[in-house]
């Protein structure tokens, strides 16, 4: 029993020994897990703050948000509106589109590239802000004291209007964009954003805010366009223009590619349905024009298309026609297929300007000298060689509130086009004439068709 | 000889307990305060450039708060020059916005999505002008300005514009 009892005593003054480590060693071990968990714990909150704001970070870098052809509409004049010190106000529509996020969204500039949803997302947007300088002029946003009293305007600085959920459309005030236009979703083209700048005394003098416009080479405005992420995006208005400047015709051509569509060179025909393979084309693209937009992309389609992507057109587009005949024959020039847009009489010119809305589809019929225009009447005889046919179709940038003044283009009176079924029906199935001409003309361009009726530049087959 | 392991282990936990606190209290003041400078974004959307009225050759400044906290603007760098000094007490443009922010002590923080405009009044005499930045009561064309905003967290906004 004594024995077993200094066992006892030599076994247990080991075992405290070795409990008294471990403690030491636990109480290392927890104090360090601890001191490693709350570390953690910060760490883990750091990160989800740094993906939530690279998350951010993402979006932001991914708006891309570009103004339309022609920026600013013309500006209706003694809109009723509120804000001191005015009670008539300047209301202006500015066309953009979100573009952001697209992959296969035009580049800064363009306006019909890019397919909604193509690039596989896009961001939205809001615009919070923008603003307005003009570099010039008594009456736009240039001078730092307005012409009467407050507010002063440089820049003009808008906001959105107040009535953001206001069941009813709001009213407009002054210095302010209708904030229900403020959204733009994920590839939203031709959205229009509406905005209001005031009139001091009267919309229809000098002492109002009217953004100046004219017939100069130089953008006169300046416009910034904020968005929430805090991204930036700009125009000049009215957009440069890239051809020379004058007030000549020929000064005023942009020179690039247009598609002229070709029937039968030889006796009467019928012109055949829409698979017709001369003119089964399909949307085409054109690479590089210039006078539109800088890098833009330009569609044209022939008139036997019915292509809903004609909806891709502008709401707007100021064409200018100007059209030279050297053959001893009449024409007559028609947009979308029975609005007589001009006659040339043989071996002449005539020019007109419009302002076209939707798709664009030209034809040029002749006709014999004397003769009565009907579309579906008797064939003419062209003979070889007098199709010397010089047309020149230009889609020209817009200056200002005005029209331009290219030559001595007349007024432009709007077109309203009836779509393009109306159109194909329109022509299919009818007889036309030897010499018949089809052109697609909703783009800048300068074509020359030449003198010989064959030429293969007509045809597009 | 049990005492003397047991003093030493009670030295060696609290030195190891102290020196674990600092450092995990060190590490969670680090990251908050990161994690706070992450979430400030402000941008300067826009600048410019006065050329008359009173007074003349006055910078506008636009800066917005994008982020997810309030920011702090503390200081206004134009081409490295401290601009608070500068500051004017009446915004020009409409609307005026941020008419009682005012640089240095007792600034107001600027809330989320909101802008201020910084009037700043850039004269010779405030050292701004290099190259000629300004001549006489107007700017010199094709100037440069290198703007710079800063916040009390670190971080900067940068704006370089071209004079009028």
């Amino acid at each position: 029993m004594r024995r077993l009892r200094r066992r006892f005593r030599r076994f247990n003054r080991r075992a405290v020994s070795t409990m008294i480590g471990g403690i030491i060693v636990l109480s290392l071990f927890l104090t360090a897990l601890t001191a490693m968990v709350v570390v953690s714990q910060q760490n883990d909150y750091y990160q989800t703050i740094v993906d939530k704001m690279s998350q951010k970070d993402i979006d932001r870098f991914s708006e891309n948000l570009i103004a339309n052809y022609p920026g600013l509409n013309p500006p209706t004049q003694g809109v009723t509106c509120t804000g001191s010190p005015t009670s008539t106000c300047n209301q202006y529509d500015m066309t953009l589109s979100n573009v952001g996020g697209l992959s296969n969204a035009g580049s800064v500039g363009g306006t019909l590239g890019g397919t909604a949803g193509s690039g596989g997302g896009g961001v939205s947007l809001q615009i919070v802000r923008i603003y307005v300088n003009s570099t010039t002029g008594s009456t736009g946003c240039s001078l730092p004291t307005p012409p009467a009293t407050t507010p002063a305007y440089s820049p003009c600085v808008l906001l959105p209007d107040s009535a953001w959920f206001s069941p009813t459309p709001p009213t407009p005030k002054a210095y302010t964009f209708r904030a229900t236009d403020a959204l733009l979703n994920p590839g939203e083209f031709n959205h229009t954003l509406r905005f209001w700048l005031p009139c001091v005394t009267s919309c229809s003098t000098s002492t109002n805010i009217f953004l100046p416009g004219g017939t100069g080479t130089i953008p006169l405005n300046s416009i910034w366009i904020i968005t929430a992420r805090g991204r930036t995006f700009s125009f000049q208005w009215p957009f440069p223009q890239s051809g020379p400047a004058s007030s000549s015709i020929a000064a005023n051509i942009f020179t690039g590619v247009m598609k002229i569509a070709w029937t039968s060179t030889s006796g009467s025909g019928t012109l055949s349905s829409q698979s017709d393979t001369c003119h089964a084309e399909t949307k085409e693209k054109l690479s590089g024009p210039s006078g539109y937009h800088a890098g833009g992309n330009l569609y044209f389609v022939n008139p036997w298309i019915t292509d809903s992507l004609l909806a891709d057109a502008p709401d707007t587009i100021n064409l200018f026609i100007y059209a030279k005949f050297t053959n001893p024959f009449n024409y007559q020039i028609q947009i979308s297929t029975g609005n007589l847009i001009m006659q040339v009489a043989s071996s002449g010119s005539n020019a007109k300007q419009f302002f076209i809305g939707g798709p664009l589809v030209g034809v040029v019929y002749p006709y014999p000298t004397g003769g009565t225009f009907t579309p579906a009447g008797t064939a003419v005889t062209v003979g070889a060689n007098q199709e010397a046919v010089l047309v020149y179709i230009v889609l020209y940038t817009v200056f200002g509130s005005g029209n331009g003044s290219i030559g001595s283009s007349s007024s432009p009176a709007p077109i309203q086009f009836s779509g393009l079924a109306a159109i194909t029906n329109n022509l299919v199935g009818k007889s036309h004439t030897t010499g018949y001409f089809a052109a697609s003309i909703l783009l800048d361009g300068l074509y020359d068709a030449g003198t010989s009726s064959t030429n293969s530049q007509l045809t597009g087959c | 000889m049990i005492l003397i392991t047991l003093s030493l282990a009670a030295i060696l936990v609290a030195w190891a307990g102290t020196s674990f606190g600092a450092f995990s209290g060190g590490s969670s003041l680090y990251f908050a305060q990161r994690g706070q400078a992450m979430q400030e974004r402000f941008v300067i959307e826009n600048a410019f450039f006065l050329k008359t009225g009173t007074p003349p050759n006055t910078l506008l400044i636009f800066v917005r708060n994008v982020g997810s906290i309030e920011v702090n603007i503390t200081a206004i760098y134009v081409n490295g020059t401290s601009l608070g000094g500068s500051l004017q007490s009446t915004p020009t443009s409409t609307p005026p916005l941020c008419a009682t922010l005012r640089l240095g002590s007792n600034t107001p923080n600027l809330p989320v999505q909101t802008v201020c405009e910084f009037s700043l009044l850039v004269t010779p005499g405030n050292s701004v002008v290099r190259g000629g930045a300004i001549c006489g009561s107007t700017w010199c064309p094709n100037s440069i300005f290198y703007i710079l905003v800063a916040s009390n967290r670190g971080n900067q906004a940068v704006y370089t514009a071209r004079g009028p």
